[in-house]
């Protein structure tokens, strides 16, 4: 390995959708390709084909359809099941390559609304095969419950409200997909990074003993809650050092022109970095599976992809 | 709606369709196009980042020709005169996607070992 590098990874936090790690001695473009294969090359499954037998409900059928599609399936073992498109075992859909579910809701006389949530969507093929039971509609998101699949925390995602008399009959079949196809199979809400150190910094020691105090407090106005003035020196917002925001061009310039005003050269009080030290990602799913379990599947799709380049290059 | 591509053409490589193909450059010395087929940018910066490592590569850029193109094209040019002999673009690059995947090999396994604390 001639120009290989010896990379970091750390998770820092981790629980059922939310994860915290940071990548150190590599490079933005690795941190990148593991940001793009963890959003959009991740397997899941999700609802893709809808029958609607009786809706009388006040939406219409795709309007319907479209919801149930965005209902996160528990998926960590979507790797059991083949792409509807190139299942060997069947022409249409079977248990190797779909799950099928179904809602059956008639609001009876007394209630006022019935409300249709995810948790009225009926695994219909649990005899079958063993794998498709653990796919089940995620109901909620949140960090308390221990398991995504068996929580049964909330009131559920809301689907529709029946008021008396109406009624929902639908028959829903989930596939694997990934989200270059869909963002409904998207296993994550949120992957982003924070490059630390930031490719450009104000140099601060600089710009005090170089500014003014009224040109001080002029640049903290004009930085928008980047800088503020203590005691008469410039220092960073808790914002930035929290990594919330970073620093924008009309700022660098606005320093730029002051120091120079002020007898200095700009490229004095900039500082830029051209190699990051490491990443810091922040992960979030939907539900469907553990964002731990995302960035493993992600690192195993990446290496397939290089591999299977490297074996078609002559 | 007929006659839409489905919607995994753009991600599974079709029957008869090369997964990487060659073209030499007619006019410049080792240089050359790689047409990597049902690629995007998530591989193609990866490895132009990997190469521009490798001090014997002169040039090398990629280009996503178009949104509905599923393919990625990446132009490298190699020194004529090192010291290992003949280093062609393909030699290259295929140097550049082993240390890729040792790479990830490499940040899978401290994955599945990271446990936070």
């Amino acid at each position: 390995m001639p120009f290989g590098r010896n990379p970091g990874l750390d998770i820092k936090e981790s629980s059922r959708c939310y994860m915290n790690f940071s990548l150190n001695g590599t490079d933005v473009s690795m941190a990148n390709a593991i940001r793009r294969t963890m959003i959009a090359e991740v397997p899941t499954m999700a609802i893709d084909l809808v029958t609607v037998k009786e809706n009388t409900s006040a939406l219409h059928d795709e309007y319907i359809a479209h919801r149930l599609g965005l209902i996160p399936l528990y998926s960590e073992n979507v790797d059991r099941f083949d792409y509807g498109f190139d299942c060997e075992k069947c022409e249409d859909y079977c248990a190797y390559c779909s799950v099928s579910f179904q809602i059956q809701v008639h609001a009876t006389g007394d209630t006022a609304v019935r409300n249709v949530t995810s948790k009225d969507i009926v695994c219909t093929n649990l005899e079958t095969e063993e794998w498709c039971h653990d796919v089940k509609p995620v109901h909620d998101s949140g960090d308390d419950a221990e398991t995504g699949a068996d929580s049964d925390g909330g009131n559920g995602i809301l689907i529709a409200r029946l008021s008396s008399s109406q009624r929902l009959d639908i028959r829903c079949i989930a596939r694997k997909g990934i989200a270059k196809d869909h963002a409904k199979w998207s296993p994550m809400c949120t992957v982003s990074y924070r490059i630390v150190p930031p490719a450009v910094e104000l140099v601060l020691e600089k710009l005090n003993s170089l500014l003014e105090q009224d040109a001080k407090e002029d640049l903290a106005v004009y930085s928008q809650g980047l800088l503020k003035v203590t005691n008469g020196f410039l220092q960073y917002e808790e914002p930035f050092l929290k990594g919330r925001i970073g620093i924008t061009p009309d700022t660098t310039r606005r320093a730029g022109q002051l120091a120079t005003q002020a007898g200095g050269k700009p490229s004095d009080i900039v500082r830029y970095n051209p190699e990051p030290e490491r990443f810091d990602f922040t992960a979030e799913t939907t539900g469907s599976m553990t964002p731990r379990f995302a960035l493993l599947m992600a690192l195993d799709i990446l290496k397939k992809r290089v591999d299977n380049v490297m074996a078609h290059i002559h | 709606m007929t006659n839409a591509p489905e919607n995994y053409e753009a991600w599974v490589l079709p029957d008869g369709v090369e997964k990487v193909s060659y073209v030499p450059d007619t006019k410049i010395e080792n240089c050359g196009v790689f047409r990597l087929e049902r690629e995007d940018h998530t591989l193609a910066n990866l490895l132009r980042m990997q190469l521009i490592r490798d001090p014997d590569v002169l040039f090398v850029g990629y280009k996503h020709p178009h949104p509905l193109d599923h393919h990625i094209e990446l132009r490298v040019q190699t020194s004529t005169n090192t010291r290992a002999g003949k280093y062609m673009p393909p030699e290259a690059v295929r140097v550049a996607l082993m240390d890729l995947s040792a790479e990830i090999s490499r940040l899978a396994e401290l994955a599945r070992r990271s446990r936070p604390s």
